[in-house]
């Protein structure tokens, strides 16, 4: 049984990349939780704010689309997340031992339909829109067991 | 999920007092904006601005709050501030809901303002 959450960092005292690695178990509250310790880091390093709220957000989705897809009913699956502090924005990695993604593809996340007021707006469905409308670069993997999901996120004008 | 209430006229708005609606907390803000809209007159303003952080599942659980309402009474939102309106604005949210800058501006409106 792995530990709740691991974490190890490098390179906090001069320049490049920094990387930090994180477990987690595949419930809402930790991703919460991993989300505040990860923006406290990054706050830390001195990355924009703007691309901290980008990355959040990136983040949350992804995370919470695992726990409710991936490793739905599975609460002894982990998932592990590695963020790279790169000069030019962030690297993120997650990789979970869920169920593969459907046709192993990542959906196209097309906005939903929202033309329509009160009871036909759909209250689902935005997830992988606010992903690949934030992420500048989206890649994915079913390996032997398990998904990798990697996303860029490069600051403006870098 | 702390909400607070408060009736001016034919308005209630109700005030979300946490930083997050998000995946761990959208059932919680679901239910207890059931609670306070139970016997709310025509119209509703959620005053979102003690909100820091808001994902797809928290922007679900506020177009349930909506559809809860509907169709004879209206959801009006208030001072989304920064990466919340951001998720309303990237969704296209902004053209289902009214949101009014400010709660004084959202409490002025009449109820059939666009």
């Amino acid at each position: 049984m792995p530990p709740e959450a691991e974490a190890s960092t490098c390179g906090d005292t001069r320049p490049g990349p920094r990387l930090r690695r994180t477990r987690l178990k595949p419930c809402a509250r930790d991703v919460r939780r991993i989300l505040a310790d990860l923006c406290a880091d990054w706050r830390g390093q001195g990355v924009p704010d703007a691309l901290i709220d980008r990355a959040e957000l990136v983040l949350a989705e992804a995370l919470n689309n695992v726990v409710e897809h991936a490793q739905r009913d599975r609460p002894d699956g982990t998932i592990e997340l590695h963020s790279e502090t790169r000069d030019d924005g962030l690297d993120l990695w997650l990789f979970d031992d869920g169920a593969p993604m459907p046709g192993d593809t990542v959906p196209q996340g097309d906005l939903p339909d929202t033309a329509s007021r009160a009871a036909r707006t759909p209250e689902g469905g935005f997830g992988w829109y606010l992903i690949r409308s934030l992420a500048d670069d989206l890649t994915y993997a079913r390996l032997p067991g398990g998904n990798l999901l990697r996303m860029r996120l490069r600051e403006p004008g870098r | 999920m702390r909400l607070e209430t408060e009736t001016v006229g034919g308005t209630r708005l109700i005030r979300v007092c946490e930083p997050r609606i998000d995946a761990a907390s959208a059932v919680e803000f679901k239910d207890a904006f059931r609670d306070c809209a139970a016997d709310a007159p025509g119209r509703v303003v959620l005053d979102l601005g003690q909100v820091e952080f808001l994902d797809s599942s928290g922007l679900g659980a506020v177009v349930a709050a909506m559809k809860l309402l509907a169709p004879d009474r209206r959801l009006d939102l208030a001072a989304p501030r920064g990466k919340v309106e951001k998720v309303f604005r990237l969704t296209r949210m902004d053209t289902v809901f009214v949101i009014h800058p400010d709660v004084a501006t959202a409490m002025d409106a009449t109820a059939d303002a666009p």
